[in-house]
């Protein structure tokens, strides 16, 4: 009996440190997010924003991190004198997929493309980069400061652990007349239908002919064989036992598009004619 | 949502697609035309409400953007009846307003209304209070930008985004840029967005007689719904035009629950409130699209929508609604909201790991009002915040094995 009361205290006690050490990590990760930086004074938030509030911080932009299953908003401020201020936020979405999906939804061609991180970009007054689950946001209200937000980008993507992968989806889209950083990651209703889920795209353009390109890769294969037969049973395709090879459909709302399903995957391309559908399809193919 | 009833023809068919010339035969993204699509519905089957004294009339359901990334879901809206469209200058870094600018571009400037919202510069967020960094300037160079984004000269509603205190709406630069824009031609009609201490800023909207149109938080699950029906109706009959938003209250059943928000019930709770003009449901597939146009047509509750919003009302005891009016009666600074969510975790859902964790992330320590002889602490449900406070903050100092 006694041996047992030692055996239950030592596993209580076991267990009281790791609960402190839990409270001490989850602590830390908010203050270890944010690197110290030479002459400047770092305020690190109290709160973390988590998906029942970030409403409170962003507002109806929330909506969009909401969708690429956001995590926690962690923020900081660095300040300078009376009016130099960097503001920080690190958005910690729940995969680096995810993470990629928002960043792909606000990125534009206006803006310079750096290679902090995984992929970033700045202008005169911000500088974003993902990292890792990680979508990084640094702004100033002084476009002087631009020196100030590349060095304290570069800190911050070390502290965080430096990843410079993006998803690997993204490596089987062919590179001939790619649209530089048009690539998009859709992380539900792809096309508008509820049943299409998730879909990485990406634009083109070629002698001409401006064309998107899809690919639907999930986790589950045998999801892309569902997400078909309600999509063919919508354009009204008339599905024979097995597809095979590449077949177009009428999608009343999309436009014409050439499928082709292969073992795990299903690709598109939408806005081309019958042969540079054929081929990029193919090249989709071959990438594997 | 059934997938199994949703098809081309029954879309096609329900669709409201009000006037002959509402054809499916604009360009679509991706280079094809489609052949024009005969539609059945005339315009007066659908409920349009007058905004308040800006002398547009709207159907009731209208298109939050915010989330819509499929240009061909604004195309196929704009043909098939809706005629409001609402987006704001930070949405997806502003590439939410571009989409909308390269669409709208193609169809007449005088065929859809249109709303953006500019966020004041700078504000406390403890407060709502705006800062010194909120600027007439500021606040108008954004605007120009948007109007850029927009490919437009003037949009119709011009929103100061996201207010949330009295001081906020009375800011005297804000309004001056606001009345600035309107001179200039920039905007047809000023407003403010509001969804945090919504009665206190709608209130003080009215009071200043400068906004027009009042975009507000309005849902089945608010704490204070009554005082929001009180107060919209007061800014209403003022000659305000009332848009409601977060009908869904964020699609689930409580902040944290796994049950969503029954859509169309949600819907039609806040438009049967008369005061309210019209709605922007967050639209992001072709079947919502569709769906929006029963309640258009209809906003009679059934009765399995009456008993699921009065089922929903009675669950909703265990909620906090996060709207942190108790953190400014705490004295010792507590995170109450999130606190209320750890119970809710380990009380409502029995969820003790998550519960903990929550209280960890907020460094709560066990016992957190031990110092206090008297809880100063309101909350607007009426939630006993010491007693809940004390029950949950145990849970810190529990060791793993009591959590399973």
């Amino acid at each position: 009996m006694k041996g047992k009361d030692v055996f239950r205290r030592t596993a209580l006690l076991i267990a009281a440190l790791f609960v402190l050490m839990l409270q001490g990590f989850s602590e830390d990760k908010k203050d270890e997010l944010f690197p110290r930086m030479e002459g400047w004074e770092l305020q690190v938030g109290d709160q973390v924003y988590n998906s029942g509030n970030l409403w409170n911080i962003i507002n109806g932009a929330a909506d969009a991190y909401l969708s690429y299953d956001f995590q926690k908003l962690y923020t900081a401020e660095y300040i300078q004198g009376q009016d130099s201020r960097l503001k920080v936020y690190i958005f910690e979405h729940s995969n680096p997929t995810n993470a990629f999906g928002i960043y792909s939804q606000e990125r534009s061609s206006d803006y310079t493309f750096v290679n902090t991180g995984a992929h970033g970009f700045k202008s005169g007054d911000a500088y974003y980069f993902i990292t890792g689950p990680y979508y990084v946001q640094i702004s100033t209200n002084d476009q002087g400061l631009a020196d100030a937000m590349d060095a304290l980008a570069g800190k911050i993507d070390q502290q965080i652990g430096h990843q410079d992968e993006l998803p690997a989806t993204l490596k089987r889209f062919p590179k001939k007349g790619l649209v530089s950083n048009s690539e998009k990651y859709i992380a539900a209703n792809f096309l508008g239908y509820s049943y299409m889920k998730s879909a990485f795209v990406a634009d083109y353009k070629r002698d001409g002919n401006d064309f998107r390109v899809f690919i639907i890769h999930p986790q589950d294969p045998e999801s892309v064989n569902s997400m078909l037969d309600s999509y063919l049973e919508f354009v009204e395709y008339p599905k024979p036992k097995d597809i095979q090879g590449i077949f177009k459909v009428e999608d009343p709302y999309n436009g014409d598009i050439r499928l082709y399903k292969g073992d795990d995957y299903l690709a598109g391309v939408m806005g081309a004619g019958e042969e540079l559908s054929k081929e990029y399809l193919g090249l989709i193919r071959d990438n594997q | 949502m059934s997938d199994r009833s949703f098809n081309r023809r029954t879309f096609l068919k329900t669709s409201v697609l009000g006037t002959a010339g509402a054809f499916m035969a604009n360009r679509l993204v991706g280079g094809e035309t489609l052949k024009p699509v005969n539609q059945h519905q005339k315009k007066g089957e659908v409920v349009r409400r007058k905004l308040g004294n800006t002398g547009i009339e709207l159907p009731v359901v209208s298109f939050g953007v915010m989330r819509a990334d499929n240009p061909n879901l604004i195309k196929a809206a704009m043909d098939s009846g809706y005629e409001h469209f609402d987006t704001a200058h930070v949405y997806q870094k502003g590439n939410n307003e571009k989409m909308l600018g390269e669409i709208l571009k193609d169809y007449p400037r005088d065929s859809f209304t249109i709303a953006t919202k500019v966020p004041p510069e700078e504000k406390d967020r403890k407060t709502g209070h705006l800062l010194s960094g909120t600027t007439k300037k500021a606040f108008l160079d954004k605007l120009d930008i948007s109007l850029k984004r927009l490919k437009m000269d003037h949009v119709d509603i011009l929103y100061a985004h996201g207010l949330s205190s009295k001081q906020a709406v009375e800011f005297e630069p804000l309004l001056d840029a606001l009345q600035t824009a309107k001179k200039q031609g920039k905007t047809k009609h000023i407003g403010l967005s509001t969804h945090k201490n919504e009665p206190e800023v709608i209130e003080a909207a009215i009071q200043t007689g400068v906004y027009e149109v009042i975009l507000t938080a309005y849902n089945f699950q608010q704490d204070h719904r009554e005082k929001m029906a009180k107060v919209i109706a007061k800014a209403s009959d003022a000659g305000i035009g009332i848009v409601g938003m977060k009908s869904m209250a964020g699609g689930r059943l409580g902040k944290d629950s796994d049950k969503p928000v029954d859509y169309l019930a949600a819907l039609k709770w806040a438009l049967n409130d008369p005061h309210v003009h019209t709605t922007i449901p967050g639209i992001i597939n072709f079947e919502q699209l569709r769906e929006n146009f029963s309640v258009m047509a209809n906003l009679e509750l059934t009765p399995k929508e009456k008993n699921y919003l009065h089922a929903a009302a009675l669950e909703q005891g265990l909620y906090c609604n996060g709207c942190e009016q108790c953190t400014a009666t705490c004295r010792k600074n507590i995170p109450i909201p999130e606190m209320m969510r750890a119970y809710m975790y380990a009380y409502g859902y029995r969820e003790m790991k998550k519960a903990r964790d929550v209280l960890v992330d907020h460094q709560v320590e066990d016992n957190p009002c031990k110092d206090c002889s008297v809880c100063t602490a309101r909350c607007i449900k009426g939630f006993n915040v010491h007693d809940k406070l004390a029950d949950i903050s145990r849970i810190v100092a529990m060791p793993d094995d009591f959590l399973v």
